[in-house]
């Protein structure tokens, strides 16, 4: 494989982490806001909100229901408001993002949800504020979940992110869009597949890896 | 254990001023705040008249009815009842995790359910509690667990770590300090649960089914901590359980609930040696010497004119003869008196239980015509000194 061929693979891999990557950090963060939200103003819980609760979870419901490359296209606005321009990499972080916070936040908000409540009781019962119990409680009895939902998710983005290629974004999956499909360049489409099936096992592994480590239960 | 408990009173008393929630600093000057007094004016806790009802898919639940009663300081006051007759509701609405619709908890006079969540908190961290889960947190370590209150508390870290060290010493734990709950065992989960509710130095410990989910050995060491840290510490304790030999083993006074009624409620020693309510006697029968199977099969109610034997039942329910059951008096029923089952149990300096004893129609009924001082007359010849009660449980035939 002659160096500029190999460079079009180096570009397209940096591509894919940048746009995954930067994605990731943010949707994970306020998903996870967003999880616990959606947890301590559910009835019974900590804040009981149970009309706002109703109002949040459907909208959650609405951006999921969206699929990626109509939400990629809805967003355009948004993503000129906020990146300046509608095409490159930087452009498909923006729907990418938008997609994966209701996303992440319904698998962390499931990991929440399975706290024993009689953890809840006890924190109460020793004199603890309920920001103690969200941050002591809460948060690191459901970690291993939210790690392992993190896993989930930074995967699915690799799979959206093919499609970002629909932005001009680049990367792996629009590589093998463009010469594997495209131009039957069928050789590009199976090495790029290659790679991803790489990708994914390394961060499905290195995930669960770090969610056993997390986890005390047993 | 009891030089551990030393050091453990004798480093809390040098690091207590400071960390404890209750004292100044914080404190409200309002009637809310929350203060101890001088012991013994009043009872520690009063519960008047407390109704709680849920609705549910069958109509409302009446979980508590019109419950009222006081816990003296310092007493290991037992509830007991089946599941679901509202003992968990009880135990929670002393520290307020639960409010019942009327009625009201007083601790020291103050009354719980009209606090706010300041004032709350001051007051849940004068209660430890624990549970029959042990409900600890998977994702710390032992001593994490124990040191969680006083972190919430804002202690600082050095005394958090010198209490938690004299509470694992005090529990026997000091080794696994930094093990994850999920390594031990129930019973030592259990002391990890005793040591983070002892670790603001409470007035009140609650004990929600806390040997329940325990096999025998660990319960008995359990309780015997239990029984230790209220005598050494002062600490009042309420406990539920729906094991009869739980309440045996270490309360001194009882509440028997059922259907959210209180049915009976005194000292431990008169409530088994003479229970009032049918809901008291079914939960104390697992524990007494009942009727054996085999012997129940033989017994007929009338020999008619054959040979045979009488099964009697001696009681003794504590208060005529608490030291025991004099030898000399059984004697009396004569030397083909035969002792066939039974026991005593010594509660709280009350011997009580019940004797099985089988002999032949002709001497015992020679026994109750000569009567006299040691068995009553007339329409108490069932009376005997000897035991407390007496009755003829049936007669078992002769072998022919």
């Amino acid at each position: 494989m002659s160096l500029p061929a190999l460079n079009k693979y180096v570009q397209a891999f940096f591509e894919t982490l940048l746009m995954v990557g930067s994605s990731a950090l943010i949707a994970i963060s306020l998903g996870l806001v967003l999880a616990i939200v959606l947890t301590i103003t559910a009835r019974n819980s900590l804040y009981p909100k149970p009309r706002f609760h109703r109002g949040l979870s459907a909208t959650v419901n609405v951006f999921r229901a969206v699929p990626f490359i109509i939400m990629l296209v809805a967003l355009l606005p948004v993503t000129r408001f906020l990146v300046g321009t509608t095409l490159g990499t930087w452009a498909a972080v923006v729907p990418l993002t938008v997609n994966l916070i209701p996303f992440y936040a319904r698998i962390a908000q499931v990991s929440l949800n399975e706290v024993d409540p009689g953890l809840v009781e006890a924190a109460r019962a020793m004199g603890c504020r309920r920001w103690h119990i969200v941050r002591h409680v809460l948060l690191p009895e459901a970690l291993p979940g939210i790690v392992g939902g993190m896993t989930v998710s930074v995967i699915a983005m690799i799979n959206a992110s093919a499609m970002a290629g629909a932005v001009g974004a680049g990367g792996l999956g629009d590589l093998a869009i463009r010469y594997g499909y495209e131009r039957y360049e069928t050789r590009v489409m199976f090495e790029v597949i290659v790679i991803l099936i790489a990708l994914v096992s390394i961060i499905q592994l290195f995930g669960e890896k770090l969610s056993r480590r997390l986890d005390h239960k047993h | 254990m009891n030089t551990s408990l030393n050091t453990a009173l004798r480093i809390s008393a040098l690091i207590g001023v400071e960390a404890n929630p209750s004292t100044p600093a914080t404190d409200k000057p309002a009637a809310k705040a929350y203060t101890t007094p001088a012991a013994g004016v009043q009872p520690h806790l009063v519960f008047d008249n407390i109704s709680r009802q849920y609705p549910s898919p069958t109509g409302t639940v009446h979980a508590l009815r019109e419950v009222s009663f006081t816990v003296a300081r310092g007493e290991i006051f037992g509830i007991i009842g089946r599941s679901g007759a509202g003992k968990s509701t009880l135990l929670r609405s002393i520290n307020a995790l639960e409010i019942p619709d009327t009625g009201s908890v007083a601790i020291n006079g103050l009354k719980v359910g009209s606090l706010d969540e300041d004032a709350l908190v001051k007051l849940r961290r004068r209660v430890g509690m624990i549970f029959q889960h042990f409900n600890l947190l998977s994702a710390k370590t032992v001593r994490d667990n124990v040191g969680l209150p006083l972190r919430v508390a804002g202690v600082a870290p050095e005394q958090i770590r010198a209490r938690v060290d004299a509470l694992l010493d005090l529990v026997g734990l000091r080794d696994k300090a930094d093990v994850y709950p999920a390594k031990l065992s129930g019973g030592q989960k259990q002391r990890v649960g005793i040591a983070r509710a002892l670790v603001h130095e409470p007035e009140i410990l609650l004990c929600d089914e806390a040997t329940s989910a325990l096999d025998p050995e660990s319960t008995q060491s359990i309780l015997t901590l239990l029984r230790d840290i209220s005598s050494k510490m002062g600490l009042t304790i309420v406990l539920i359980t729906h094991d009869m030999a739980v309440i045996r083993e270490i309360c001194d006074r009882v509440l028997v609930l059922n259907h959210g009624q209180v049915v009976e409620q005194g000292e431990v020693w008169r409530v088994f040696g003479d229970p009032q309510a049918e809901a008291t006697r079914a939960l104390l029968r697992p524990l007494q010497h009942g009727l054996p199977a085999d012997l129940a099969a033989q017994l007929i109610d009338d020999l008619g004119n054959q040979a045979g034997d009488v099964l009697l039942s001696l009681r003794f329910n504590g208060s005529a003869h608490p030291q025991g059951v004099s030898l000399q008096q059984l004697a009396l029923l004569g030397p083909d008196a035969t002792l066939i089952h039974g026991g005593l149990d010594r509660i709280r300096g009350h011997a009580q239980g019940n004797l099985l004893v089988s002999l032949p129609v002709a001497s015992w009924e020679a026994i109750k015509i000569r009567g006299g001082s040691h068995f009553g007359g007339g329409n108490n010849n069932d009376r005997f000194q000897g035991a407390d009660f007496i009755e003829v449980l049936g007669y078992v035939p002769a072998r022919t």
